[in-house]
């Protein structure tokens, strides 16, 4: 089974960006990983990309796949989004695309991230204001 | 082992029987704490790993069921809306919880004097007062002295940071006039009791992997255990044993190996929370106590309490940072915390203010249609990435008594042990405060600059705070434990988690969990000379 046609759903899945910044889900090598998770889905990954072979669709320009791949939705409702959720969980996991985000592309452990204390001065008024629980004859 | 007797055995090393393990050390009497789970390995929380986000919804998810720990046993929560949410450990909850850690307020005690509903607690705020204070010093508590809701109350540490995000979801409150205030939180916001500052790792809710929110494995059990408190880890509690004088003569248990063990005490603490506890008691039935022990009155698994959650979401123009921070602790406002008759329903409920997602979440939002797949993808994940906050809404929960924890027929845990079942229906007086709720929630987080709301309620997995199935009471045919915890039927026998709240408040409970396991140990160690008279 070519991954290059599997690289070519993701691609059309989650493409790269119109600026560029965000690179598309077919250059990240997430095809091995991807398989793996949706293992349960038996036959049926392969078997979409079968079709998507005998359809040509990496040769296809990227609007053709998108329409393509809408069809492949169409008649099998519910392949199409596990395909894109366990991607969504892959791909937004990556260095290459936190580092796009602008986030670091590092787990949040041990570094953490910088928070600034906030404007702890808008809590005067709420003080001003006195006290508003009840007594209960303490 | 098996010849020996302990003073005191406690069952659970959660939050509240680390308290009162703590608390007792100090007589000197020989301690044994036995805990199902094991000691945590922080190394393990999913913040240490690339794709933590993912790895917070298996192993460190929040249900029992699915997370199949081999700690876990299985909860028939079927027959309820709100499915049960716990986690068995060294720390128990409070390995997974968001340290949120408010008190109750005054008038929780008093609620039948107050607002004609549910009862009475057998003690009061005052009488708490001193207890909280202590749980702070112990736990690390972070917050903003000054805050109208409360008596004065001094926290430990400084607030937790708000960021951009809450600085955002305080001018809300403020353009509307309601109250908000910093969370109380069990968080380390400098350093304390030789614990690390918190660094903002974001999801506290899956393990701290810096040790800084307050988990009782960090705060109270190192101290108990130095102080000669023996825990016997994976090791789970089938019955508690009853001897010919009618008082617990010990437990029986399952080692690490599986092997059945017996342990005897003078004194048996329960701290097993509010499902944990009446399994417990319900699966120790004997000749003495044909339905369930210390359950005369009946009302052992009776009156179960969740809080009824509400999650409301907003989204904003622009950039919050709110993956950064503790998610679940910012702001809390209680303008609609006490009775008003006027709003349709008695008692009241919080907004306790959440953080925002990481980018896995707001993507995997596709679910709903939000974030497609294709030429929009990157347009729509742009739009909502790191631009939501919300909050979720704690409701006070009326016990009533068809509200139970029941032993199921059929299923058992490894042990073979029956498990529990829960039957929950939500009230009318919850229907209405949460429809109350949601309205007022997302008008504040409009007002906060939301351009877009939507809202969860009843919340399903919300079933983490689990109250009132063996309430404290003076009156031995409606309660089962006194005002100091004890068992009306069984002298020895105390319990200290939240199954004796008489009433559940509209705030997280583990603060007063907590203060109640130190009142309860305050007057053992009192009246150690004549506890059994």
């Amino acid at each position: 089974m070519s991954d290059g046609v599997l690289d070519a759903i993701l691609e059309t899945l989650i493409p790269r960006s119109a600026d560029g910044r965000m690179p598309g889900a077919g250059t990240l090598g997430l095809g091995p990983e991807l398989r793996a998770k949706l293992s349960d889905l038996g036959t049926v990954l392969d078997d979409a990309i079968a079709a998507a072979t005998d359809a040509g669709l990496s040769a296809m320009p990227p609007l053709e796949r998108e329409v393509w791949l809408r069809g492949l939705e169409a008649s099998q409702p519910g392949f199409v989004p596990a395909v894109y959720l366990t991607l969504c969980t892959l791909y937004y996991a990556q260095p290459a695309v936190l580092s796009a985000l602008g986030l670091a592309a590092r787990p949040p452990f041990p570094g953490g991230y910088e928070l600034e204390p906030g404007d702890l001065g808008v809590f005067d008024a709420v003080r001003a204001r006195g006290p508003r629980y009840r007594s209960a004859g303490d | 082992m098996a010849d020996e007797v302990a003073d005191v055995v406690i069952i659970g090393a959660g939050a509240a029987g680390a308290a009162v393990a703590w608390s007792l050390a100090e007589t000197r009497m020989r301690i044994v704490c036995l805990e199902q789970g094991g000691w945590m390995d922080p190394s393990e929380y999913p913040t240490n790993h690339q794709n933590w986000e993912m790895l917070g919804l298996g192993p460190f998810g929040f249900s029992p069921n699915t997370r199949a720990r081999p700690a876990d046993y299985p909860v028939n929560d079927d027959d309820s809306p709100i499915k049960i949410s716990n986690f068995n450990a060294v720390g128990g909850s409070t390995i997974l919880y968001a340290a949120h850690f408010p008190r109750l307020h005054p008038s929780d005690f008093r609620v039948k004097a107050l607002d004609g509903v549910a009862d009475d607690w057998p003690l009061d705020y005052a009488t708490l007062e001193p207890f909280y204070d202590q749980n702070a010093e112990m736990m690390g508590v972070a917050g903003l002295s000054g805050d109208p809701a409360y008596p004065p109350k001094e926290p430990t540490l400084p607030p937790v940071p708000l960021g951009r995000l809450g600085d955002t979801l305080a001018r809300g409150f403020e353009r509307l006039g309601w109250h908000v205030w910093p969370s109380d939180s069990a968080i380390a916001t400098a350093e304390h009791a030789g614990r690390a500052p918190c660094i903002n790792l974001g999801p506290c809710v899956t393990g701290c992997a810096q040790g800084a929110k307050g988990s009782t494995d960090v705060t109270y059990w190192p101290a108990a255990v130095r102080a000669g408190v023996e825990v016997r880890t994976h090791c789970r509690v089938r019955e508690i044993t009853v001897g010919g004088d009618g008082l617990a003569d010990g437990v029986v248990y399952f080692d690490a190996e599986g092997n059945e063990q017996r342990q005897r005490a003078e004194m048996v603490i329960v701290a097993c929370n509010g499902v944990g506890t009446p399994r417990l008691l319900l699966n120790s039935a004997s000749a003495r106590f044909p339905d369930g022990l210390a359950n005369r009155s009946g009302r052992v698994g009776r009156n179960l309490m969740f809080h009824p959650y509400a999650l409301v979401t907003g989204w904003f123009p622009e950039r919050l940072e709110g993956y950064k921070g503790p998610t679940g602790c910012s702001l809390i406002s209680q303008e609609f915390y006490e009775t008003d008759p006027s709003r349709g329903f008695v008692r009241g409920y919080s907004f306790e203010m959440l953080r925002g997602d990481g980018p896995v979440r707001t993507a995997i939002q596709g679910a709903a249609g939000r974030v497609p797949w294709g030429s929009a993808h990157h347009d729509a994940f742009a739009e909502r990435f790191d631009r939501n906050a919300g909050m979720v809404i704690i409701c006070e929960d009326l016990p009533e008594e068809h509200n139970t924890v029941t032993l199921d027929p059929e299923l058992v845990d490894g042990h073979g042990i029956p498990a529990p079942r829960i039957h929950y229906r939500l009230g009318e007086n919850s229907r209405r405060m949460l429809e109350h709720a949601v309205a007022r929630g997302k008008e504040v987080l409009h007002a906060a600059g939301a351009i877009e709301t939507e809202a969860l309620s009843p919340l399903p997995p919300a079933g983490w705070h689990l109250m009132g199935t063996a309430r404290m009471g003076t009156d031995p045919e409606r309660s089962v434990v006194d005002a100091h915890g004890r068992s009306h039927d069984v002298k020895n026998l105390f319990i200290v988690d939240g199954s004796i709240f008489v009433t559940s408040g509209g705030v997280n409970p583990t603060n007063t969990i907590q203060a109640l396991a130190l009142y309860v140990a305050d007057h053992i160690k009192r009246n150690l000379g004549n506890l059994f008279d």
